[in-house]
């Protein structure tokens, strides 16, 4: 149906007037196609690859079943306790995986276009371990559930945006300024971070020294149901900032002349970015490099003219599915998912930096 | 003689970074269908001025009018279908493609649920024929000289098809080849009936170029006119501070102003 359109509409014979009186030959659609082909292409590939590995995860664990065992759990029959590790450990984990992956690539994304700089995303910039500290005053001192939990990972994450708007409220919160008071934020609150374990019991120790690796091991339906109403609440905001977003990336003087309300924006994007890294670190703790390279590689795929927010999103969802499936099954020794994402991120800025210096 | 139609102004604006005012009570008028220019030495408020007409900057006293509706009152998206502003050297994320940059004009003629379409299609393809720049459509911004990139943001600004373009210093780090093209460009859009406003730093090419030029200084409109109408030494003098022979351009017969001996 497009097509047609495309061919029928508009134009009148070969030539006509340009905006400045001149004959210009009548080119259709050479600027936009109706759809990005890659982006499509790319995304259908990012949801297999999430389809495939979650399916296969599903498979694995101390009972190894095959694809018809778990079809057979999955519909609560055969053996009950496969039945209970199916539906009560193994799903839940790959559907928190999944949930906490894309919100981390979508506060990634966002905090980037805001911030305007590819090392502005809140795991750089402070807003993780702000989480952490927030999660862990929860953890530590009110021995709190996950709602508690979450609530304190997002109170932490606002007040580290206060903080960080307070340091850079003379100069704007983009560029370089942004991301070194980002990192010396950060590694104050990590300080922080480090001094609450100290100072804790050892039991209540072992748990935050846990929980402050990152893994999804105490995944549980009531913990990915949480995350995952978060995302479902907060996508509807994220489909209208898309646009608005997309043009925040040509700076705000471009933006505010195309008419975008740059600074609802800014504040909406800021507020829905700490939430969502709010909650998916006090689900896992935190899991470094997602945020921060899941819109990167996603962009490098699609060559994405938008704010790549979903391309970030899947790719969040497919780091973290992987990085968790990795360490519990492929590896030799069992490790947490976020020790895999940390190694993950440290090789792909290894990569970045060589391909830079190769461009250079 | 009666008050031109104007459909952009300015009463009683006083804007300013911080505490200082740079523009203090100032009241101005865009008259329809000019190629205006403002002149005038470095932090004389010309840019702020600009910015403040676009909405960049917020002024803190004194309201401008578009269409004879105060700007904060419209909504933004609204005025970004009349008036059109390029600011002085934009930024562009790595890697996007000329036609990516050129359909970001069309930002305002879209919405949630209204798609790319032909109109959108047809703007872009007839401002990148405008601005030139048509065969480079599939080039990164990144690749292309600076004269090149430029003529990219006009385009953009282009798509956006508004009846009044505002351009910031559009001939800035350009050579002088680069420079005529892209105030060609301008004269060519005017002859089209936009109304344009630039600010330009070069006394000649701004006085061969503009139908109208608005002299400043301190944050002040000290004359405007046709460059014909006003422009003589005395002006100059008062405007820049310096010594100068003001003769008429060998090739146009405008204004070109010529440091005199004295500056030596």
């Amino acid at each position: 149906m497009s097509a047609a359109r495309n061919r029928s509409g508009g134009g009148r014979g070969l030539f006509r007037k340009d905006m400045s009186g001149r004959s210009v030959v009548s080119i259709r659609r050479v600027i936009h196609a109706d759809f990005p082909v890659r982006q499509l292409v790319v995304h259908l590939l990012l949801a297999l690859l999430l389809a495939a590995v979650a399916g296969w995860a599903m498979t694995q664990g101390e009972r190894n079943l095959g694809p018809s065992g778990v079809y057979e759990a999955l519909m609560g029959r055969g053996d009950r306790l496969n039945v209970y590790f199916v539906n009560q450990v193994r799903l839940p984990r790959v559907a928190a995986a999944i949930a906490v992956g894309a919100a981390l690539g979508l506060s990634g994304a966002t905090f980037q276009i805001l911030s305007g700089n590819p090392l502005g995303s809140p795991d750089v910039i402070g807003f993780t371990h702000g989480a952490a500290t927030g999660a862990l005053l929860q953890i530590l001192v009110f021995d709190a559930g996950p709602f508690g939990v979450a609530a304190g990972a997002i109170l932490g994450g606002f007040g580290t945006g206060l903080i960080i708007y307070l340091l850079t409220r003379h100069t704007g919160l983009r560029g370089y300024r942004l991301v070194l008071i980002g990192i010396g934020t950060g590694a104050t609150l990590g300080a922080v971070n480090s001094l609450l374990v100290v100072r804790a019991s050892l039991t209540q120790a072992q748990t935050a020294a846990s929980w402050l690796a990152g893994s999804l091991n105490t995944m549980n339906w009531s913990k990915t149901l949480l995350i995952a109403s978060g995302l479902l609440i907060l996508s509807p905001v994220l489909m209208k900032a898309s646009g608005p977003l997309a043009m925040l990336r040509f700076g705000d003087q471009l933006a505010v002349g195309r008419g975008v309300r740059v600074n609802a924006w800014r504040v909406t994007g800021m507020f829905v970015g700490v939430l969502l890294v709010g909650l998916a670190t006090a689900m896992t703790g935190p899991l470094a490099f997602v945020a921060l390279a899941a819109p990167h590689i996603g962009r490098s795929l699609t060559a994405s003219r938008g704010a790549g927010l979903t391309t970030a999103a899947l790719m969040g969802a497919v780091i973290v599915l992987c990085s968790d499936v990795a360490g519990q099954h492929l590896l030799p020794v069992s490790l947490n998912a976020g020790v895999v994402t940390g190694a993950l991120g440290g090789l792909y800025l290894v990569y970045l930096i060589i391909v830079e210096r190769r461009r250079a | 003689m009666n008050a031109r139609a104007s459909r952009l102004r300015a009463e009683g604006m006083t804007v300013g970074y911080g505490h200082d005012a740079v523009l203090s009570k100032l009241d101005f008028q865009v008259p329809d269908g000019e190629l205006t220019v403002i002149l005038g030495p470095n932090a004389c408020g010309k840019s702020t001025l600009l910015k403040s007409l676009s909405r960049v900057l917020t002024p803190s006293a004194g309201k401008i009018f578009l269409d004879d509706v105060a700007m904060e009152k419209s909504r933004t998206k609204d005025i970004a279908r009349v008036l059109a502003m390029l600011p002085q050297i934009p930024e562009a994320p790595s890697g996007v493609s000329v036609a990516d940059v050129v359909a970001r004009g069309r930002y305002p003629h879209q919405s949630l649920l209204r798609a790319w379409t032909d109109d959108d299609e047809r703007a872009c393809v007839d401002a990148m024929t405008a601005a030139n720049v048509l065969p480079l459509r599939e080039r990164s911004l990144e690749e292309l000289s600076g004269g090149q990139r430029q003529r990219v943001w006009i385009a953009m600004t282009l798509a956006q098809d508004t009846p009044l373009i505002l351009l910031d210093e559009p001939t800035t780090y350009l050579d002088i080849t680069h420079q005529i093209e892209v105030l060609n460009l301008t004269r060519r859009l005017h002859g089209a009936g936009r109304t344009i406003v630039m600010v330009l730093h070069d006394l000649n090419l701004a006085f061969r170029y503009a139908t109208r030029v608005v002299m400043m200084r301190d944050g002040r409109i000290i004359s405007e006119g046709s460059p014909h109408e006003i422009v003589d030494a005395d002006l100059i003098a008062r405007v820049f501070d310096l010594e100068a022979l003001v003769v008429a351009d060998p090739v146009t017969g405008a204004p070109m102003v010529v440091p005199a001996e004295s500056t030596l």
